[in-house]
C-alpha cells in the first residue's frame, strides 16, 4: 500500500512531463495521451524495480521514450539518419546566426517549440533525448543504434535546422 | 591556423568527447580556444545555445495546464489484490498457529515421547513388535497430522505460486502452483483401501471356524490364525503361530514363527526362531533369522532363499534353494539347483537334488556329503566366499552388462532431465580456483545435507521435511556424473568448432565417464571427483538462478 500512495503521488507531480515527452516524440496530442497513460501503466506494474536513490525522472522518461519510439519504429516512421553529408555542415552553420542570438531578441519560447515540432523525426528524437530527457550522447546513440559521432552530427544538423527557421520567421509574430 | 569545425567544437562545448578515445582531440581543441578568441566565442555561445533548448523544453513541461487523470485504477487493482492476498494469509496464519499448537505440540511432540517411553525395551523383536503396535493404535493421528503438514506446505506452496503468477508471470511460479495445487488435491483425497486391523495388547486369535475375508493386519504380544484368511496377513507380534489357512502372503515379523498350516502366496519371514511343519506352501519363502528350520512334511512349491545362522532343510523345495548361511543342512528334495554360502555343510543321506549344488566354503573337502544322496547335477565348489569380493570385476560379462545399462539410463535420464530443465545447459567449470570452489560446495553438499536431514528427521516433526531433503540429495548424486558427462561432451564438440547437441554431448560424455570411472585402482577415486564437481556445478547453477530471479532493482 505504501508503493501504490508513492506512485499516486509521482503519477501527479510528473504526469504533465511525461506527456509533454511523449507530445514532442509523437507529435499528436491522443497519441501522446495514449503513450502516457501506457507508460505510467508500465511503471506501475514495475514499480519495485525502481530504485529510490536515482531520479524518478530518469526511470520514468527512460520507460516513455522507449514506448514512444516503439510506436514509431511501429508505424514505420522512424527513418534512418543519413549521415553522407556531413561536409556540408560546416558551410550551412557558418551562415546561421546561433538560436541563443534570435531567441534572445525575440524571447521566444512558443517559437521555438513550433521549429521543434517541424523538425523531421530523424533529428527531432535525438534532439528531444539530448535536452529534454538528458541523455548522454552514448545513452542516445545506443537507444538508436548509431555512434556517438553520428548524434552530433544528427543533433547539429537539428540546430541548423532551427537556427534556419528562426532566423526566417519574423520575431515579432510570437513576441 | 586551422579551426576547429562547428561539430567538434559542439561536442567539445556538451562534454560529448569520448574521455579516453578523444582526448587527444579535446585536448587538442583546449589548447586552440586558449589561442583563438573566434572559436572560444563559438563555444560560449554553443553552450548558451544548448541551455536555451533545454530551458525551452522543460518550460513547454510545466507551462502544460494538464492534470492527470483519476490514477483510481492504479489504487483499486492494487487494493484489491493486496486485500485478497491478506485476507488469505491471515487466515493461514491463523489456522497454522492453532493447528501447530494442538496437531504438531499435542500429538505429534507427545505421542513421540509417549512412543519412545512405551518402546524403550533391550528386544529387538519385541520393540519392532510394540512400534507396530503404537503405530496401529495412534498412527493413524500421526499420518493425519503428517498429512495436514503436508498439505499446509503444499498449500503455502501453492500460495507462494499464485502470489508470483499475480506479480510477475513465468514458467517456474506457474509450475509450481500447478504441482502444488494438484498435489494437495490428491492429498485431500480419501484412502480408498480397505484393511482389516486388528491390535490388542495380549493375544490375537482367529479361530479355526472364524474367516477374515479382507487383508489382515495384526499387532499383539501373541497372534495365532487358526482359520482362514481369504486376503494377506501382516503381522508383528513376539510370537504368531499359523494353523490354518492363508490364501495371499504371509508377512510375518516376530521373536517366534510357527507355521503348520497353508500359505497359497509368498510366505517372508523375519525372526529369532523361524519354523515350518508340515506347512504347505503355495509360493517363495524369503526367510531370515537366527535359526529356520522346515520339516519333512513341508512342501514349497517355489524358491527357498534364507539368510541365517543355522538352516535345516528336510521339507520339499519345488524350485531352487539359494541359503546364506553358519551351518546349513539339507535332508529333504530340492526341485532345482541348489547354491549356499556357508561355513559347514551338510547333505543327509535321505537329500535329493534334481540339478546342480554350487557351494562357496573355507574348503572344497569341507562339504559332508552323506553316501546316499541323490545329487543329478553337478557338484561345483566355487571357493571361499571371501575371494568372491576380491576377485577382478572386468573379467565378468555381468560388469559390462550394468555398465550398459548404466550409460543407457544415464543418459535417458540425462536427455530427460537437460530438457525439463534447461538451465542446466548453463553449466560451465572455470579453470583454477573456481574449480577448487566447485568441488568444496560439492564435497559440503554430500556430507552436510544427509547429516542435516539426520538431524531433523531424529525431531520427528521434521520427518517429511529430512525425507524430502534425502531424496532431493541422492537425485543430485545420481546426476552429478550426468552433469560432467555433459559438460565433458560440449567442451570436446566446442573444441572441435561444432555447435553441441544435447544427445550428442550427453552420449559421448557419459560414453568417457562410464569408461573413466571403471578403470581399475584410479576408477573409483575419479568416480568420487567427478561426483563432487557435479553436485558442486549444480548447487552453484541452482544459486546462481535463484539471485537472478529474485526482483532485479536495475534500471530498465
Amino acid at each position: 500500500m505504501a508503493d501504490s500512495a508513492a506512485f499516486e503521488i509521482l503519477y501527479k507531480e510528473y504526469y504533465p512531463r511525461v506527456f509533454a515527452l511523449c507530445r514532442r516524440l509523437l507529435l499528436r496530442r491522443e497519441c501522446a495521451e495514449d503513450a502516457t497513460q501506457e507508460t505510467f501503466t508500465r511503471a506501475f506494474k514495475t514499480f519495485q524495480k525502481y530504485q529510490s536513490d536515482k531520479p524518478f525522472w530518469h526511470w520514468i522518461a527512460s520507460i516513455a521514450h522507449h514506448h514512444c519510439i516503439d510506436q514509431l519504429r511501429l508505424r514505420g516512421r522512424l527513418q534512418e539518419a543519413d549521415m553522407s553529408v556531413e561536409a556540408d555542415l560546416d558551410n550551412a552553420a557558418s551562415s546561421e546566426p546561433l538560436a541563443e542570438e534570435v531567441l534572445i531578441a525575440g524571447e521566444s519560447h512558443t517559437q521555438l517549440s513550433d521549429a521543434i515540432d517541424q523538425l523531421p523525426e530523424k533529428y527531432r528524437i535525438p534532439f528531444v533525448m539530448a535536452y529534454q530527457v538528458h541523455l548522454s550522447y552514448d545513452e542516445i546513440a545506443d537507444l538508436l543504434g548509431l555512434n556517438r559521432t553520428h548524434v552530433g552530427v544528427l543533433l547539429l544538423r537539428a540546430k541548423l535546422q532551427l537556427r534556419s527557421k528562426l532566423t526566417e520567421s519574423p520575431q515579432g509574430e510570437s513576441a | 591556423m586551422k579551426h576547429p569545425t562547428q561539430l567538434q567544437l559542439m561536442l567539445f562545448a556538451e562534454s560529448a568527447l569520448h574521455p579516453t578515445e578523444d582526448a587527444s582531440a579535446a585536448a587538442e581543441i583546449a589548447n586552440h580556444l586558449q589561442s583563438c578568441e573566434q572559436c572560444r566565442s563559438l563555444t560560449a555561445a554553443l553552450r548558451s545555445e544548448t541551455r536555451i533548448f533545454s530551458k525551452a523544453l522543460a518550460f513547454e513541461a510545466e507551462a502544460q495546464p494538464l492534470h492527470a487523470p483519476n490514477p483510481d485504477r492504479f489504487r483499486k487493482t492494487l487494493q484489491l489484490r493486496d486485500l485478497t492476498l491478506a485476507t488469505v494469509v491471515a487466515s493461514l496464519v491463523t489456522g497454522l498457529v492453532q493447528w501447530s499448537w494442538k496437531a504438531l505440540f499435542e500429538e505429534l511432540v507427545l505421542s513421540a515421547l509417549a512412543w519412545g517411553t512405551e518402546t524403550w525395551a533391550p528386544s529387538f523383536y519385541a520393540l519392532a513388535s510394540r512400534t507396530f503396535l503404537f503405530i496401529q493404535e495412534k498412527g493413524a493421528d500421526m499420518l493425519n497430522n503428517y498429512l495436514a503438514l503436508l498439505v499446509t506446505v503444499l498449500g503455502a506452496l501453492a500460495l507462494f505460486g499464485l502470489h508470483r503468477v499475480w506479480r510477475r508471470p513465468g514458467v517456474f511460479p506457474a509450475l509450481l502452483l500447478t504441482i502444488a495445487g494438484s498435489t494437495t488435491l490428491m492429498a485431500l483425497a480419501p484412502p480408498s483401501h480397505a484393511l482389516k486391523v486388528m491390535s490388542q495388547e495380549d493375544e490375537v486369535v482367529i479361530a479355526a471356524t472364524e474367516t477374515v475375508n479382507d487383508t489382515l493386519v495384526v499387532a499383539a504380544r501373541d497372534v495365532s490364525i487358526h482359520g482362514t484368511i481369504e486376503g494377506n496377513l501382516f503381522v508383528a507380534a513376539e510370537n504368531v503361530t499359523v494353523t490354518g489357512n492363508i490364501n495371499g502372503t504371509l508377512l510375518a515379523f516376530a521373536e517366534d514363527i510357527s507355521v503348520t498350516g497353508n500359505v497359497g502366496g509368498m510366505t517372508v519371514a523375519a525372526g529369532d526362531s523361524v519354523e515350518f511343519e508340515s506347512a504347505m506352501l503355495g509360493g517363495d519363502l524369503w526367510l531370515a533369522g537366527d535359526s529356520i528350520e522346515l520339516d519333512s512334511d513341508t512342501v514349497a512349491q517355489g524358491n527357498l532363499v534364507s539368510g541365517s545362522s543355522s538352516l535345516d532343510m528336510a521339507g520339499s523345495i519345488g524350485r531352487d534353494l539359494l541359503a546364506g548361511a553358519e551351518r546349513v543342512t539339507i535332508s529333504g528334495d530340492v526341485g532345482e539347483n541348489v547354491e549356499i554360502s556357508a561355513r559347514r555343510l551338510t547333505v543327509s543321506d535321505s537329500a535329493q537334488i534334481a540339478g546342480d549344488l554350487s557351494y562357496r566354503m573355507p574348503g572344497a573337502d569341507e562339504l559332508v556329503l552323506g553316501d546316499e544322496a541323490i545329487i543329478r547335477g553337478e557338484i561345483d565348489y566355487k571357493g571361499e566366499p571371501e575371494n568372491f569380493q576380491a576377485r577382478n570385476p572386468l573379467v565378468h560379462h555381468d560388469f559390462y552388462l550394468w555398465s550398459v545399462l548404466w550409460y543407457f539410463a544415464a543418459f535417458l535420464v540425462g536427455w530427460l532431465t537437460f530438457t525439463a530443465l534447461p538451465t542446466l545447459t548453463r553449466v560451465k567449470l572455470d579453470g583454477g580456483k573456481d574449480s577448487l570452489k566447485t568441488a568444496g560446495i560439492g564435497f559440503l553438499t554430500l556430507v552436510s545435507v544427509p547429516v542435516m536431514a539426520l538431524i531433523i528427521a531424529v525431531t520427528i516433526v521434521g520427518f517429511p521435511l529430512a525425507a524430502l531433503a534425502t531424496g532431493g540429495w541422492l537425485a543430485v548424486w545420481y546426476l552429478a556424473k550426468i552433469v560432467v558427462a555433459y559438460l565433458i561432451g560440449r567442451t570436446i564438440f566446442e573444441w572441435r568448432g561444432i555447435s553441441p547437441n544435447l544427445a550428442l554431448c550427453l552420449l559421448v560424455g557419459l560414453l568417457i565417464v562410464t569408461a573413466t570411472i571403471n578403470i581399475p585402482l584410479i576408477g573409483a577415486p575419479i568416480n568420487l571427483v567427478l561426483t563432487i564437481l557435479g553436485i558442486g556445478l549444480i548447487v552453484q547453477l541452482w544459486f546462481t538462478r535463484a539471485k537472478s530471479s529474485s526482483p532485479a532493482t536495475g534500471n530498465l
